[in-house]
């Protein structure tokens, strides 16, 4: 046999081999993929990776032998997006703010869940009232918390007694808090230079929204078709947010945060409060898992602060079906399961948030945890909910357009390129030229 | 007799034919695959740039609003401003940080020309040249965003007890600070030196006229321009120093720092990259006896230079300044997304980075695909404009 002769029969036998073992690769992929046993349905369930989801699904399976659930790593709306553009959908979701339940409401995306409540006890009724931008779109229910945290203050004990300064009390103003503030503040010197070794307050660069609430100042108009930034009452705010770090100077910079705590990540104001750098740290009850973690850190909540107005700022998250879920009766027991009071109290003991069912056997369950006595104040996060508020949207701008133009704006304003009135000023004459331009071309509205 | 001679010429052309199937049969998988996932979208993405499609729904065709939203301008109290600030501001950045583009080739070839010489142990040197460029990008910028940290970053604490040190006696302080106004008297100098040598460059590959009087007489004002200045500004230049020593800048936190700081730290990484082993090659690629044939002429070592590694690696440099255009036009994503956010006040986002936020943050997937168009017909005119001017100046052997 020649030289030409033996190429063929190779090349034969390895295409049989390669399609062969692509064939038996792909079957095996295939058998693979759906570890259900038969009789049972799953349901794939994206959302963060949070430690409690096991736990939670360990609850949910139990209760509902039938049914096992798949932890999908992530929500990121970018990530819905594929899943559901390439036609395999999540069957539950989780959607992190107002603006993108109604994105996905208005694009007809979300399972109508109104029809379901009666049938799958899903206990929307006992949501409480601040919730409902997470709840309905256009009067129909779409969405579902299962946890929220309205901001608090949390405060390091330690710090304050060594201040000697009082703790403070529910239903405190920004005045006292500055004072505290102040007092907690300190400095030192390293080879002839003055550090920041403490800031009395921390307020994340996003969570500016309590202060032009207690002016009753609005970043929307009622019908969304205006900015209201450069109205006296915004104004007001945000020059008083911007003296509590450049005026005063309590709280700190980026660039000192940085330095107190090196992190750019989530959580670097947690870090600021666990390392004692600040004295205070407005934010939710979900940063209770980290400080719970920091064994000697003697930490307390109190109210927000409050001006003329008392308010203050509630995150949470929903839970959604969309419409092309393959297991929707599976996803609607799920859904109704999440508001449940064995696993609101998990995830609320847990830490991540307060129960979204208002019912007073849940709340009291909550409000006193053995396993973590000396969390004494957790009713405090329960009456908050009086003066939460979500943050608001308009529906002619995309929430990203209003936060790239604010970041900008408000840099300029730490830097001290502009004053808090011009920065002011300058978003909502571009958010206002946006919507304009939204308003002209519907085409660019979502 | 005709069988015998056609047999030989039908079994060649048949293996002929064999040989043009089994070609083309290796290049179907990558062609099917390049027009797939490459040229198909392409192709859509350009249909996507007249419409405007947020993925939920089908696109909606809007014309040449997306182009004129991107590019347009409009009257506002009776000054132009464009539609979308945002663009410029960030072409303006992607430009700025292009500065590097001209400072890293010539590190690059300086560095080349270094790691060239016949030493012992060049091999090691050359690999600590080049390991930047093998380091996870995200390591490095992580490790550079400490490097430029205001307060503890290693950079500000060098500058800090050494300036202290320097300042520490009246004498030492004087002496530092006038060095230091001869350093940059002589750095500006020298930059226009440079930009002026290079355009008596290009005038000689042109056939144009220059005037080397007039090029000594500018350099001569200018240099004395500079040294009067300083020395008239003495006072402010010594505590102009001494402010930047006692608080040194804060590198990523302020608009004026954060884009050369990003030059800085491109330029570290970059000049003993792939650049560098491009020079190498080339450098390794002109013939000995080319030297050899101007050291009988009697050049010494500039001249040589001048002479002949310079237009003997000029190809290497065109295509390195072309693929950096390109590379600088479409860069920023990473340091951006890891290291600064696009901040302070959007002074580090460039357009792919703006890009990457219209696609899949805002899902606004029509404009997306009208920056990336309207980014294509930049980089298109700015690569044929060099390649027109580069196809004047470049030598091929």
């Amino acid at each position: 046999m020649d030289n030409t002769g033996l190429t063929r029969i190779f090349t034969t036998i390895g295409v049989i081999f390669g399609v062969t073992a692509t064939v038996a690769l792909g079957i095996f992929l295939t058998s693979t993929t759906s570890p259900t046993p038969k009789g049972k349905a799953s349901i794939r369930w994206c959302v963060d990776p949070n430690p409690i989801r096991k736990e939670q699904i360990k609850l949910f399976e139990s209760r509902h032998p039938d049914i096992s659930v798949i932890n999908d790593p992530g929500a990121e709306p970018q990530r819905l997006l594929t899943q559901l553009a390439g036609d395999v959908p999540p069957d539950v979701m989780a959607l992190y703010d107002p603006q993108t339940i109604r994105l996905f409401a208005k694009n007809g995306v979300l399972l109508d869940l109104t029809p379901y409540v009666s049938k799958y006890n899903i206990a929307v009724d006992k949501l409480y009232p601040a919730l409902e931008p997470y709840v309905y779109h256009e009067g129909r229910i779409v969405g579902i918390p299962e946890n929220c945290g309205p901001f608090v203050v949390f405060y390091n004990k330690k710090l304050f007694r060594e201040a000697g300064v009082p703790y403070p009390k529910p239903g405190w103003t920004w005045e006292e808090c500055l004072d505290c503030a102040r007092k907690l503040t300190k400095y030192k010197y390293e080879n002839s230079r003055r550090i920041p070794s403490q800031k009395g307050l921390f307020i994340n660069n996003t969570d500016w929204w309590l202060l032009i609430w207690m002016h009753n100042g609005r970043l929307f108009s009622e019908d969304g078709k205006r900015c209201l930034m450069d109205s006296p009452q915004v104004k007001k705010g945000i020059r008083f947010w911007a003296d509590l770090r450049l005026k005063h100077k309590v709280m700190p910079t980026a660039s000192e945060a940085q330095s107190m705590a090196p992190t750019g990540a989530w959580g670097s104001d947690a870090l600021l409060f666990r390392a004692s750098m600040v004295a205070m740290t407005l934010s939710g009850r979900w940063m209770s898992i980290q400080y719970r973690e920091q064994k000697d850190l003697d930490w307390d909540v109190v109210s927000a602060p409050h001006g003329p107005n008392r308010v203050t700022l509630l995150a949470s998250k929903a839970y959604a079906i969309p419409k092309a879920s393959p297991n929707r009766a599976e996803a609607l027991t799920f859904i109704g399961h999440l508001l449940q009071r064995d696993n609101q109290l998990l995830v609320s003991n847990y830490g991540d948030g307060i129960p979204a069912n208002s019912d007073s056997t849940i709340t009291k369950a909550f409000a006193y945890n053995p396993d973590y006595p000396n969390e004494k104040n957790n009713q405090l996060h329960l009456d908050e909910m009086k003066y939460a508020r979500v943050q608001e949207f308009s529906p002619y701008i995309n929430n990203l357009d209003v936060s790239a133009i604010m970041a900008v704006e408000l840099d300029k304003m730490w830097l001290q390129q502009q004053s808090p009135d011009a920065a002011c000023d300058v978003i909502a004459k571009r958010i206002n030229a946006i919507i304009r331009r939204n308003l002209a071309n519907p085409n660019f509205l979502d | 007799m005709n069988n015998a001679k056609t047999k030989p010429v039908e079994k060649r052309t048949s293996a002929r034919r064999r040989e043009t199937l089994a070609a083309y049969g290796f290049l179907a998988p990558n062609f099917l695959g390049f027009l797939a996932f490459t040229s198909i979208p392409v192709i859509i993405s350009l249909f996507m740039s007249f419409t405007h499609w947020n993925i939920f729904k089908s696109p909606a065709w809007v014309g040449f609003e997306n182009f004129s939203s991107l590019l347009g301008f409009h009257h506002e109290d009776a000054r132009l401003v464009p539609n979308d600030p945002f663009f410029w501001q960030y072409v303006y950045n992607t430009v700025y940080l292009m500065i590097g583009i001209p400072i890293g080739m010539m590190g690059s070839l300086l560095i080349a020309l270094m790691m060239n010489q016949k030493l012992k142990g060049i091999v090691f040197f050359r690999t600590i040249y080049f390991l930047p460029a093998v380091c996870s990008g995200v390591a490095l910028l992580i490790l550079w965003k400490y490097l430029y940290n205001a307060d503890i970053g290693l950079i500000n604490q060098m500058i800090r007890s050494v300036g202290g040190a320097l300042y520490s006696s009246p004498a030492t302080g004087l002496m530092t600070t006038v060095l230091l106004a001869i350093f940059f008297g002589l750095t500006m100098i020298g930059c226009v030196a440079l930009i002026m040598l290079l355009v008596m460059y290009i005038c000689s590959r042109l056939g144009l006229q220059w005037k080397e009087g007039i090029y000594r007489v500018l350099l001569i004002a200018f240099g004395s321009g500079v040294f009067i200045a300083i020395g008239a500004y003495g006072g402010a230049v010594h505590s102009a120093i001494l402010s930047f020593i006692s608080t040194p800048p804060d590198w990523l936190g302020t608009v004026q720092w954060a884009k050369p700081a990003l030059i800085v730290m491109g330029l570290w990484g970059g000049l003993g990259g792939y650049n560098m082993i491009l020079y190498l090659a080339a450098l390794q690629g002109v013939p000995s006896s080319y030297y050899e044939a101007a050291e009988i002429d009697g050049a010494g070592p500039w001249a040589k230079f001048w002479s002949v590694t310079w237009p003997m690696i000029s190809p290497t440099t065109f295509f390195i300044l072309v693929m950096s255009i390109i590379g600088g036009f479409q860069s920023g994503f990473m340091t951006a997304n890891v290291m600064t956010g696009g901040g302070p006040a959007g002074s580090t986002t460039t357009i792919e980075y703006y890009l990457y936020q219209t696609a899949f943050e805002k899902f606004n997937m029509g404009y997306a695909s009208t920056i990336a168009w309207v980014l294509f017909g930049v980089i298109l005119i700015l690569t044929l404009a060099t390649w027109k001017l580069g196809g004047r100046v470049v030598t091929y052997e």
